[in-house]
């Protein structure tokens, strides 16, 4: 967006170096190299610490009302297009969020990468992401978006093939293919959204009749599409539970903790984008993302259920999670102007998600480092080995849970607020609140599900006593190093703030950003602020789900314990069959491509090369037969004649040509 | 259109590589490095006498000059528009740094290679600074003899075979071409001059001839072009070829061919008749059709330069994509990929030379690893490759971005979902590249002569591609810096649409 768009608000150069300390500190990561782990280490956590500073005094300005610009001035593609910074509040919210996370992670990093090769390349990957992550929040066009959304995308990449294992490489692999054509449906999406709003930015003027009909709607599933990819949507989520836990676990904690909410600040801004220019059918694109939403929680939370390995089953609730957190987007889209809740709802679990699962696996590194095993059934008793981790745990497996006090209960008392008040619209107005009510069940089966996998992982890592086996293993475990506890007891202190204190979270960070939407209703917005969380109300609805999830696991484990006491094996797995798996229908999809286009390709080598055999054969053997013929006459001037008489013929030829036409 | 001021300059620019020639063919043998200075020398002088240019043709200036008057309304006549000024720059920077490379790259006879690499800059030169389609016919013939011994160099049985092949697409192609110029000046009107907004018209002649005259200049200049189906000689012309020529080859000397089309496009035709007669329609779908084909054959090709080859098949029907969606931004991102294409396939193949020259590997399966041994070169080839995927922060987003706005400018968005596929598709033949040098081990066997530092290639050889890689990431973050194609482009642009 360029200048005079958005003159009127401030120019400052904060957004700048926000974007600039991690990219400086990246050169610097590199310059250092492994002649001074110590110092490259200290920088890349100091660089991390003052990009927090400079985004808060950013929040700051900005939370009061100013809108923070800095024209880059860089690729101008296009009349008025150009990359350019600006911070609004809700992208002020979601940079304070990255940048706590990031100084949690350059934490606990420094400590955890001493067991992982290649560092400087990792402590470099990290700092360009956390520039692109930073830029892409702090922008008001779409352009500007996806340039640093790709960026960020490419500098995972290397966080996720950090090990370089067969593993990690095939992983590694998949989110790169998945990233890249998520990135073109993104892109395919924001042209035809300049084509529909004649813009990139987040405002766009009234539209145009660029496209009409069903196909109206195309810019925006094209864009939705393509940050669903990032934000792990079913069926776009197949990279999700591959990439996450290959990671080393600090990178783990950014991938799910914050970049996954990349993907869904793009699918926010696209929304919201549409309130200027509401396609009438906006309330039924609202349901199919509440049902999108409400399938991924499912899946994810299933699925969760079943793993095994503590990294792997954290991916998953990812998964779920953002099924949670597009809910809020889907209730937003459905209420329309008085979706002041729904939007409030996401925002709220953003930041819980974003510190829980950040911190669970944090913690989940410190484990891994410490004991050298991810598997569930292979650990046990670690209360006792590593106390100050297991309390970090906790409260973040508790946030996770829902439970209150805790950060996970607050937003998910609001997202069910958000379908509730979904459901009083919908009965006024007909068919869909049958759906409704059957998200609202689902909804509590899924809550239900994910205090089931919180008390599996904790129960099994911490408490129970450890299998023979296990014991020798893990005689000689000690707590985790100062760092680790630190950056993971620093994401462990947000959970519990951000639970025993909604009021003020709300009103510094969620209200200012939902209230700068024009298109929703003030008055909703300001009811934020008045939602009393801990009354009656809000508590009563995580009974049920505690009691299921509890009582399941409780009837579980007990069997499992009277059935076989050192049991390894997981009670809780169960199987599913393999058509089930969407991975398995991409990768044959994929295959199949593949071969196509070599199959075409050798069709379309023979093809040519039949046409120019039989057009060379053919002159050849007219050529030959002439020649024989003609060859008693003048044998010697054969091939004179031939190309003098080819001659005449083509002059002839033009001739005729040049008279008739 | 402003007129024309009288200048030596264009002829002086022709004639500078022509004078290094001179000096190449008349030195003693024993003074290799003063050849190669004086090659280098002549074709930096060409870069020079252009650049010198640029002050006047921002100001909107048109330099020129008639050479010889053959008969009346036919001469050979220079001058310097907008658009010729801008592929004379783009030919003869890329020109500069296939000299520096050559003298690094060509160990065998290297006098021949180089003299006939300072013919065929002059011969370029004539086609871009050409005043009407005749003199443009003449430079671009002697241009494709000229070539010919580039590509045969090497002077394997592959090579001639390639080189023979290269002149059977190249002669016919050249006659069609004179045939569309004769009929052209016979039936068509008379003025063959390249300076105005379209020369032809229906008072003049008939729809049918117009569309034959269109449809003959459109299949002559595709086979240089590469249009499927006439780019059969690409994909054998490419790999027999030494790596500058090769580089040449994909960097200009196919732009020569897309650059006649343009020509034709904007100054015989004008963009009113070209869409009055519908013309766009063949040129689009004939455009869509290479794009999507080259990618999809590139995707099965194991030999690099082979599959290089092939994406330039594509890259370059992304020029006609653009001129043939007549809309603005479709038109001005058409002719800035003319230049990015050239920034980005120059690096590749003066990497993919590099490789050949350092490990003498010519196969992508074999190149485990290949990034620990050379590892600027391959960094220079990942920015490149990456850029022709269409990364945001490189050309090659610029490029994808102008053609796609100008695709949903001209109201046919259906043409993104082709430019989207081919990104896709390029994706998944260049990440492979990268990611076997990078990330896959050598072979055992090989491990200790491949993985080891060996260090990198001769200055000579690297510094064409680090200053081409720099360039793709500079030229495509800060784009609006006069000189750079943007500049020159909408200046193209802005004459066309007003």
């Amino acid at each position: 967006m360029s200048a005079e768009e958005i003159a009127g608000n401030t120019f400052s150069v904060l957004p700048l170096l926000a974007v600039l300390i991690p990219m400086v500190a990246a050169v610097a990561v590199v310059a250092i190299g492994e002649r001074n782990e110590k110092l490259r280490n200290l920088i890349a956590f100091l660089a991390a610490l003052a990009a927090l500073g400079v985004v808060l005094a950013i929040a700051i300005h900005v939370m009061r009302g100013a809108l923070l610009y800095f024209d880059l001035a860089i690729m101008q593609v296009g009349h008025g297009i150009s990359v350019a910074l600006a911070v609004d509040p809700l992208a002020a919210c979601l940079s304070v969020i990255a940048a706590i996370l990031w100084v949690a992670a350059m934490a606990h990093s420094s400590a955890y990468m001493g067991h992982e090769h290649k560092r400087t390349r990792f402590f470099a990957a990290m700092m360009v992401t956390e520039a692109a992550i930073l830029g892409m929040f702090m922008v008001q066009d779409f352009l500007s978006l996806f340039v640093f959304f790709e960026i960020m995308g490419l500098a995972a990449y290397f966080l996720v093939v950090h090990t370089e294992t067969d593993k990690a490489q095939r992983a590694a692999t998949k989110y790169l293919v998945m990233t890249i054509i998520g990135g073109l449906s993104l892109l395919m999406g924001i042209f035809l959204y300049l084509g529909h709003a004649g813009t990139v930015g987040f405002v766009p003027p009234p539209q145009s009749g660029f496209l009409t009909g069903p196909l109206r709607v195309a810019p925006l599933v094209c864009m939705v599409a393509g940050f669903g990819v990032k934000a792990g949507i079913v069926p776009l989520h197949v990279w999700l539970p591959d990439a996450h836990p290959v990671a080393p676990s600090p990178a783990s904690a950014l991938l799910s903790g914050i970049m996954i909410k990349a993907g869904a600040y793009g699918i926010i801004r696209t929304v919201t984008s549409y309130f200027h220019v509401p396609p009438p059918d906006i309330q039924s694109l609202g349901l199919a993302l509440i049902g999108i939403a409400i399938v991924t929680a499912f899946i994810g939370m299933v699925l969760a259920v079943r793993q095994s390995d503590l990294k792997t089953t954290l991916a998953y609730s990812s998964i779920s999670q953002m099924g949670f957190l597009l809910l809020g987007v889907g209730c937003l889209a459905f209420l329309g102007e008085g979706g002041a809740i729904g939007l409030g709802a996401g925002l709220y679990h953003i930041t819980s998600h974003a510190f829980f699962k950040g911190c669970l696996f944090l913690a989940a590194g410190s484990i891994l480092y410490c004991t050298h095993e991810t598997n569930i059934f292979s650990l046990g008793g670690l209360w006792r080995k590593m106390p100050v981790t297991t309390v970090i745990w906790c409260i973040a497996v508790l946030g996770l849970m829902g439970i209150p006090l805790f950060n996970g209960f607050v937003s998910k008392s609001m997202l069910h607020h958000a379908i509730v008040e979904a459901q009083y619209l919908a009965a006024a107005g007909g068919p869909h609140a049958t759906w409704l009510q059957a998200v609202e069940v689902l909804y509590t089966v899924i809550a239900a599900g994910t205090i089931l996998y919180g008390l599996k992982m904790t129960y099994y890592v911490f408490f129970r006593r450890p299998s023979e086996e296990a014991s020798r293993l893990l005689e000689k475990v000690r707590e985790a190093p100062g760092w680790m506890l630190a950056g993971a007891g620093l994401l462990a202190a947000g959970v519990l703030a951000a639970g025993l204190a909604p009021g003020s979270v709300l009103r510094h960070l969620i209200i200012p950003a939902v209230g700068m939407f024009e298109g929703l209703d003030p008055f909703g917005v300001a009811h934020l602020g008045d939602l009393d969380i801990y009354s009656w109300y809000y508590v009563k609805d995580i009974l049920l789900p505690l009691a299921l999830g509890a009582g399941l696991f409780a009837v579980l484990t007990a069997r499992a314990r009277s059935k076989n006491r050192e049991a390894t094996h997981d009670p809780f797995y169960f199987g599913l069959p393999s058509w089930l798996s969407v991975d398995r229908w991409y990768v044959q999809g994929a295959r199949g491509l593949v071969q196509a286009c070599f199959g075409s390709e050798a069709a379309f080598s023979r093809a040519r090369e039949a046409v120019f055999g039989i057009i060379s054969s053919a002159s050849m053997s007219l050529y030959r037969s002439a020649r024989e013929a003609s060859a008693p006459l003048m044998s010697r001037y054969a091939n004179d004649i031939a190309l003098g008489a080819l001659f005449i013929a083509l002059s002839l030829a033009l001739f005729l040509i040049l008279t008739i036409v | 259109m402003n007129a024309e001021i009288g200048c030596m300059r264009p002829l002086m620019a022709i004639l500078l590589p022509g004078v290094s020639l001179l000096a190449i063919l008349l030195l003693p043998g024993k003074h290799q490095t003063l050849k190669r200075a004086v090659h280098i020398a002549g074709s930096l002088g060409a870069f020079g006498v252009v650049l010198s240019m640029l002050p006047g043709i921002l100001d909107g200036n048109v330099y020129g000059m008639e050479l010889i008057p053959i008969v009346e309304l036919i001469s050979i006549h220079l001058t310097v528009d907008a658009l010729g000024f801008y592929f004379g720059l783009v030919l003869t920077f890329l020109w500069v740094l296939a000299t520096v490379y050559s003298s690094g790259y060509i160990k065998h006879k290297d006098e021949r290679f180089y003299g006939f690499m300072a013919l065929c800059n002059s011969f370029l030169l004539g086609c871009a600074f050409s005043q009407n389609i005749f003199t443009y016919f003449v430079f671009y013939e002697l241009m494709t003899l000229a070539s010919f011994p580039l590509i045969i160099h090497e002077e394997t049985d592959a090579a001639r075979r390639a080189g023979i092949k290269y002149l059977k697409y190249a002669i016919p192609a050249g006659a069609v071409i004179l045939f569309a110029i004769l009929l052209h000046f016979f039936r068509g009107g008379g003025d063959l001059s390249l300076v105005s907004m379209g020369t032809l018209s229906l008072d003049a002649a008939s729809r049918t001839l117009l569309t034959v005259v269109f449809l003959a200049y459109f299949g002559g200049f595709g086979v240089k072009a590469a249009i499927v189906p006439l780019e059969g000689w690409v994909p054998d012309a490419h790999p027999a070829a030494p790596a500058p020529a090769s580089a040449l080859l994909s960097g200009v000397i196919l732009k020569a061919g897309a650059f006649g089309i343009i020509r034709v496009v904007v100054n015989v035709f004008g963009l009113d008749l070209f869409k009055e007669l519908n013309l766009w329609i063949p040129m689009i779908v004939l455009a869509s059709i290479t794009i999507i084909l080259g990618s999809v054959r590139a995707l099965a090709q194991d030999n690099l330069k082979r599959r290089l080859a092939y994406s330039s098949v594509g890259q370059v029907s992304y020029i006609l994509l653009g001129i043939a969606l007549m809309s603005p931004l479709g038109v001005l991102g058409g002719i800035m990929h003319l230049a990015h294409h050239a920034l980005m396939k120059g690096c590749l193949f003066f990497c993919s030379g590099i490789i050949l020259k350092k490990t003498g590997k010519k196969n992508v399966s074999e190149m485990a690893g290949v990034g620990y041994s050379l590892p600027i070169t391959m960094i220079c080839f990942s920015i490149c490759a990456l850029a022709m995927m269409g990364t945001p922060l490189t050309v090659g987003f610029i490029s994808k971005w102008l053609l796609g706005s100008g695709a949903v400018q001209a109201d046919k968005p259906a043409l993104i979902i082709v430019l989207l596929i081919s990104a896709l598709l390029s994706a998944f033949y260049y990440l492979p590249i990268i990611y076997t040098a990078f990330f896959r081990r050598p072979q055992e066997d090989s491990e200790s002569q491949t993985f080891q530092f060996k260090g990198e290639t001769s200055p000579a050889m690297l510094w064409p591609a680090v200053v081409l890689a720099v360039l793709v990431i500079v030229v495509g973050v800060w784009v609006t810096v006069p000189a750079f194609p943007h500049s020159l482009a909408s200046m193209v642009v802005r004459v066309l649409f007003t």
